[in-house]
């Protein structure tokens, strides 16, 4: 993290772009996990991306609907935590140094990529 | 000037995209009622999405940012699923009447009944789509979209006494059906302050690449290009007044509104309205299907972008493909497009506030415009616009069941 002093975690890090370190957008800090350890201040460890905990942020009581918590995993992949450590805020958004079709966060995009490669003549 | 030509097609387009489903349906009920009385809600509604583009341009211009990320990062998620949930949902509405338009024009031309065509007309869409880039879409819809200026011609053909036409640019108040001039007022509005456009506007900023040295670019395309384009809505109600008002035939079809232009086409009228009503729908449904796929990858954080190869940002490709679908499926019912037009319209001021109160703060906001904030007067605009826009919120329901 650039300037640790200066961090506001609403305003510089909650839903704000993720990209990866090519550069290649991996989604939004839907979430964010802090640690409150007994011997001192909290501490900001990861960023989350998925929508499981966006759904819980926008609309919690839809959210915990049964049928949502079941298939958002499924169809979208799960949660992806990206340590704080990995995390640099740059502007308006925040760059993971992480590549992301190594992780879950793209597990949608590479199944849509895949069908979508069967159709022929696009751009 | 290397970017002239950015600038007069930036306009040209904006003009040949202006009218579609709503705003041909609207002028034309407003003309046909009311004569030239409401022309001043289109100079209204015009200057209001004129500036309200602007901004959003300049947002984009200024942060690379289009609206739905803007919102999401300043207002969080929470507050964005409101205008978001809306504009999506206003997509699906305003998509499902511009694709059953184009069908109702393909049936004036064929003869062939209007949910045959439903699918086709998606499919076409989904093609442009598909193979386009961003430019070969709005370019293509835009300069296919100037057809629409045969609502100009026609207006000036007929020679409406000038006089009457000017005092139609101020707001007064009619002699009755006073609930049924305030909705088809609030209905210009409604049909022409649409979410769609600001987004697809700003979204359409970043993809054409423009940056801080640009704004004149910007706010010359947003001004004239708006302007300009609801000259157009003009020429509807202009022809309306004149050819239907007399003969008191009433828009409820858009069949009916085709007989504007028999006087003045002649028997090429009824064709020349279903090709302009055709491409203006074709062209709308196009941007909306796009913008709906802007809105949710933007939000969202996902790749996105026309000019991208499609494979690159699939997820992108499965939202506008998915509009798509859903537009024809609902299509496919044989419900009204017209109905359908009313729907949206009372939506989209439904959720005006939500979409107008944001700009307030982002204009505001030197992380995305740095040194191209609003000054005092465009706040004072905006907090009266969104003020505007609440009351109207209020009231559109119960004007549509009273007025609609």
């Amino acid at each position: 993290m650039s300037d640790a002093a200066d961090l506001h975690v609403v305003r510089d890090v909650l839903d704000k772009a993720v990209v990866d370190r090519d550069g290649r957008p991996m989604g939004r800090a839907d979430s964010v996990t802090i640690v409150v350890p007994s011997d001192g201040p909290p501490r900001l460890e990861s960023v989350v991306i998925g929508s499981t905990v966006l759904a819980h942020r926008a609309a919690p009581r839809l959210a915990r609907w049964a049928v949502l918590e079941r298939w958002l995993p499924v169809v979208s992949g799960p949660p992806v935590a990206v340590p704080f450590d990995r995390i640099e805020c740059r502007g308006l958004g925040l760059k993971a140094d992480v590549q992301a079709g190594e992780t879950a966060a793209m597990n949608l995009e590479q199944r849509l990529q895949r069908w979508l490669a069967r159709i022929p003549g696009s751009r | 000037m290397k970017k002239l030509p950015t600038l007069v097609l930036g306009i040209v387009t904006s003009i040949g995209g202006f009218v579609e489903a709503g705003s041909i349906s609207t002028a034309a009920q407003a003309g046909s009622e009311f004569g030239f009385a409401l022309l001043w809600a289109i100079g209204l509604a015009a200057l209001i999405v004129a500036m309200l583009s602007e901004m959003a341009g300049r947002v984009a211009c200024v942060s690379r940012r289009s609206m739905a990320a803007a919102v999401r990062e300043r207002f969080g998620v929470p507050f964005q699923l409101v205008p978001l949930v809306g504009e999506l949902l206003i997509d699906v509405v305003l998509l499902t009447a511009e694709i059953g338009g184009a069908a109702i024009a393909l049936k004036m031309l064929s003869g062939i009944a209007f949910p045959w065509w439903i699918v086709p007309v998606a499919a076409l869409a989904w093609l442009v789509l598909w193979l386009g880039s961003f430019s070969f879409i709005e370019d293509g819809v835009g300069l296919l979209g100037t057809i629409t200026l045969s609502f100009v011609a026609a207006a000036w053909w007929l020679q409406p006494d000038a006089g009457e036409v000017a005092r139609g640019f101020v707001p007064r108040l009619p002699d009755g059906e006073v609930t049924r001039y305030a909705f088809l007022a609030i209905g210009i509005v409604g049909a022409t302050v649409s979410p769609y456009l600001l987004n697809f506007y700003s979204s359409g900023t970043i993809e054409e690449g423009l940056g801080e040295q640009d704004l004149w670019i910007n706010r010359t395309t947003a001004y004239l290009g708006m302007m300009m384009g609801s000259v157009v809505s003009m020429g509807v109600l202009v022809t309306a007044a004149v050819v239907l008002r007399p003969a008191h035939v009433m828009v409820d079809s858009y069949e009916n509104a085709a007989l504007m232009f028999e006087p003045v086409f002649g028997t090429w009228g009824t064709a020349l309205f279903a090709l302009s009503l055709g491409v203006g729908c074709f062209g709308a449904a196009v941007e909306i299907a796009l913008n709906a796929a802007y809105a949710l990858a933007q939000s969202l954080g996902w790749s996105w972008g026309a000019n991208l190869p499609r494979r690159q940002a699939a997820r992108f490709t499965a939202a506008f493909s998915l509009m798509l679908l859903v537009a024809a499926a609902v299509g496919l019912t044989g419900i009204d497009p017209l109905q359908l037009t009313e729907i949206a319209l009372a939506l989209t001021v439904l959720f005006m506030p939500a979409v107008v109160l944001p700009f307030l703060v982002l204009m505001n906001n030197s992380a995305y415009l740095k040194t191209h904030r609003s000054g005092p007067i465009g706040n004072v605009i905006l907090a009266a616009l969104t003020i505007a826009g609440a009351l109207m919120a209020l009231v559109v329901i119960p004007l549509e069941i009273a007025g609609g």
